[in-house]
């Protein structure tokens, strides 16, 4: 029998997809001789979320023609997640942004690379003369490369001389980042992805895995069905596909976590479950700064000021914070808190939580990362394999480049800030500049960002990799801001998006595979890629186009890279911040073979899986145990943290909460996962989750089209009662990534006093039948 | 015709009646039913998002708890620009 090119592809498919599941000997046998004729296989990380999954990328006559999970990859054992299919539309949507486009009027006409960056360069510089530095910015996101991310701070922050320089990352885990740094003194997770084959018991606040972080999930699944002592607890406000498969659903109001949290470690504190030795060793105890406000109004001034207690002072504070207290504020039954106390506590069970959006995106979203920190703390259950806090991440590089090369207002590399003189100082001279060039004034961060173009403050704003047009909540205002024109504003793109329809210049961008990149995840893995196709038409990187900017403004000398060495000799410049932090990087060359490597990486070029153990960390020596060495005193700290209400909670006329969130199908805004004909397909536009009894109530039936409003816009949705989502009564919920219905219009830009990031995951709303 | 290869992971006791469902969509074959639980099928259709789409009816099978993909090939549709979906399905 003659076997045709289709047979020997279903065979290769058929093949890997046998050996991913661990059953490689049942493959057709025909696959080996197909194996994929004339493909050209290289590595590379996930285009898309903070998992970080490796894939291999087959090309054929210059254009990607395959896709695999990397038989190779620790991450993901050599399967995808469902958007891995969206991995070849990512480069080849018909609508490629493929040349300079600069506004005239109400047209964007072509133009020439010179004539853009010219265009751009005298704008800037006409803005810092004029109004200084400070009326600049550039806002980028986690899926720069550490390259782009890298080139972004030193030109902004060391060049132009402004910390105007903000991540789309602000709006998922600046809440995470906080809590990391006042708990432990440094940026990242101690654990890492081992921990979900490792533990037996995960606790899931407000974080729906199965759909946000499915290859994670698929782990912790893999886990389970293998080992029956295994328990998922899911703690949210809407039942999902993580809630079918976990042995415990506990259903909480929105806020609820704050007294939920307090509530089990007060069952701690009574019962004297803690850990005494442990607490007394590695802890020690803080208080913050109460009744902050929540950011609605403009330059609102707000921070947290320490002040240490004591252990008694700590459980003074904490006895009001019983059961029945927490109860009648989260929802969850005192009996049930009693029951995950003893969880968190029980010494026969390896205990994690896993936490995301629910907890970041949430106006006292540090508040919860620490009292989350605090029942680890409380009973020592954290250093060790498979019993850590994971906090799980959205984008596939808010680690690697927005945290740890430090794209953030208020940050240099590796955990450095700006108000620190000595690291301005250590800064400057990796950079070869005067320190004196590094501003000591924290820039504007996101909300501020955009508000400051509504007051005419910010003159020039440069969007990279992100959609924030479509992404801010509170949109209306800052669109309309834009769309008067209050400022100039260019976006580095792939595809026209709702960023671009309010631009003054598009510049097309190079994406993923496209050009050469790093990206580092969620477990602290960077991982390395080469360009392997070339951009069509004229995109170009958006390294080159920074700095070709750069040398218009006289700052081209930031960039003394050859062109040869032009990537490895700004790895190993951004490199040199890292040593001796307990954040080495390694050479640029050992993540050429490797499926990435988790930092800290030690002298032998191995890396490391747990932080602050001996076991495994080079910073900790033998016998030490564990140490939690970047915390001052290399204490950790426990911060007492009450409980205190949202910004806007229903009420008469704006009766239901509203939450929005992500799908399994789509990323983000859709720009790479969305290109329109999808839309009108199995899954269409976002749709608004609503309970089948308040739906009852309302005369809404499955598929209706209802209005939905909040005080700052209205939308109209169609009704989906049953579907994938089950809110809770009262709760209803959307999905962010339809252009064709700005769901965040809806939502109020209150955020965190201390980390800035706002809350998508609460505000009030009332529904009609539209 | 793009190509892939997927595992299903089935809540167990699932995966016999999984294998029948999904056998029976239009462009799904399945190839083979392991002892943990786990369906091998691979998904053929005219466009990448007709694809998509029948991995998203089998993520939707009664006791499907997810659908990953081992391997994608759309060779043909990337020639004729269609990888994005927008070719005639
Ligand atoms: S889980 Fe995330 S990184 Fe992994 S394949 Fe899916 S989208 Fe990509």
């Amino acid at each position: 029998m003659e076997l045709t090119r289709r047979d020997f592809l279903k065979a290769s498919a058929a093949a890997a997809a046998f050996a991913a599941a661990g059953a490689p000997v049942l493959a057709p046998r025909i696959a080996e001789a197909a194996d994929d004729k004339g493909i050209k296989w290289d590595k590379a990380p996930c285009r898309y979320c903070g998992v970080g999954c490796c894939v291999l990328v087959g090309v054929k006559n210059g254009k990607i023609v395959a896709t695999k999970g990397d038989p190779a990859g620790p991450v993901n054992k050599g399967l995808n997640c469902i958007k891995g299919y969206f991995l070849s539309k990512a480069l080849y949507g018909k609508d490629r942004l493929t040349h300079p486009l600069i506004r005239k009027g109400n047209k964007m006409v072509k133009a020439s690379w010179d004539e853009a960056l010219d265009l751009i360069a005298s704008k800037y510089k006409e803005a810092i003369a004029k109004t200084g530095p400070d009326s600049v910015a550039i806002y980028g996101s986690g899926q720069w490369t550490v390259f782009e991310g890298y080139t972004a701070v030193k030109l902004f922050k060391g060049g132009i001389g402004t910390n105007n320089v903000e991540p789309n990352a602000r709006l998922c885990m600046a809440s995470a980042v906080v809590a990391f740094m006042n708990t432990f003194g440094s940026d990242e997770p101690m654990g890492c992805y081992d921990d979900l084959d490792l533990g037996d018991t995960f606790i899931l606040w407000g974080a729906n895995m199965a759909e946000a972080h499915p290859v994670l999930f698929s782990r912790l699944i893999d886990n389970k069905l293998k080992n029956p002592k295994v328990k998922i607890i899911d703690i949210a406000t809407r039942r999902t596909r993580t809630t079918q498969m976990a042995d415990d659903y506990i259903p909480m109001y929105p806020q609820g976590d704050l007294a939920a949290l307090n509530g089990i470690a007060h069952v701690i504190l009574r019962d004297k479950l803690y850990d005494e030795a442990f607490v007394a060793k590695h802890v020690s105890f803080k208080r913050g700064t109460e009744n902050q406000p929540y950011g609605l109004k403009d330059k609102e001034a707000a921070g947290d000021k320490p002040e240490n207690i004591d252990f008694a002072k700590y459980k003074e504070l904490m006895k009001p914070f019983t059961p029945e207290w927490a109860e009648k504020l989260s929802g969850i039954p005192a009996a049930k808190i009693e029951e995950l106390a003893k969880l968190y506590t029980d010494k026969s069970r390896k205990v994690n939580t896993l936490w995301t959006m629910g907890v970041n995106q949430h106006v006292r979203g540090v508040w919860v990362n620490n009292l989350i920190y605090n029942l680890h703390l409380l009973t020592g259950k954290i250093g060790k394999k498979g019993e850590n806090p994971l906090s799980l991440t959205g984008q596939p590089s808010a680690c690697g480049t927005a945290r740890e090369v430090g794209t953030f207002a208020h940050r240099l590399p590796a955990d450095m800030v700006v108000m620190n003189e000595a690291h301005r100082k250590k800064t400057a001279e990796i950079w070869k500049i005067d320190p004196a060039k590094i501003s000591p004034k924290v820039g504007l961060h996101t909300i501020e960002m955009y508000r400051a173009i509504d007051r005419g403050e910010l003159k020039c704003l440069w969007i990279q990799c992100t959609n924030p047009f479509q992404s801010i909540p509170n949109l209306s205002r800052y669109r309309k801001a834009a769309e008067a024109r209050k400022a100039f504003i260019v976006v580095s793109e792939i595809y026209p998006t709702k960023s671009t329809e309010v631009a003054d210049v598009i510049l097309p961008s190079a994406c993923w595979v496209e050009k050469e990149g790093m990206y580092g995840n969620t477990e602290r893995r960077n991982q390395q890629w080469f360009k392997m196709v070339e951009p069509p038409g004229q995109a170009k990187e958006d390294t080159w186009q920074l700095i070709e900017f750069a040398k218009r403004l006289g700052l081209g000398h930031l960039f003394p890279y050859s062109q040869k060495g032009f990537y490895k000799e700004m790895w190993e410049e951004y490199r040199s911040f890292t040593i001796g932090t307990g954040k080495d990087l390694a050479p640029y060359e050992t993540y050429f073979k490797v499926r990435g490597l988790r930092w800290p990486v030690k002298a032998n070029g191995q890396e490391t899986r747990w932080r602050y153990v001996d076991f495994d960390d080079p910073y900790v020596k033998p016998g030490e145990g564990l140490k939690f060495y970047k915390a001052p005193g290399n204490k950790a700290s426990i911060w007492y943290r009450p409980y205190e209400p949202p910004a806007e909670s229903p009420d008469k006329e704006y009766p239901f909460w509203y939450c929005t969130g992500r799908l399994l199908e789509h990323w983000h805004t859709a720009t790479m996962t969305g290109r329109v004909p999808e839309l009108k397909r199995a899954m269409p536009g976002a749709t608004l989750e609503i309970h089948p009894e308040d739906a009852a109530r309302l005369g809404i039936k499955n598929r209706d089209k209802v209005k939905v409003s909040s005080r700052r816009g209205s939308i109209i949705l169609t009704a989906e009662i049953n579907g994938r989502g089950k809110p809770e009564k009262g709760n209803v919920f959307t999905t962010f990534f339809d252009e064709t219905k700005l769901i965040n219009d809806l939502c109020i830009d209150a955020f965190d006093p201390i980390s800035k990031e706002p809350d998508f995951k609460k505000c009030a709303v009332k529904i009609e039948k539209a | 015709m793009p190509v892939s290869g997927v595992v299903i992971r089935c809540q167990p006791g699932s995966e016999v009646q999984i294998a029948e469902q999904a056998g029976q969509l239009e462009g799904v074959e399945v190839h083979g039913v392991l002892p943990d639980g786990q369906v091998i099928a691979v998904i053929e259709a005219v466009s990448v998002n007709a694809e998509a789409d029948l991995a998203t009816k089998l993520q939707q099978l009664e006791g499907a708890i997810s659908i990953q993909v081992a391997y994608h090939n759309f060779e043909d549709v990337a020639h004729e620009g269609g990888a994005d979906g927008t070719d005639k399905a």
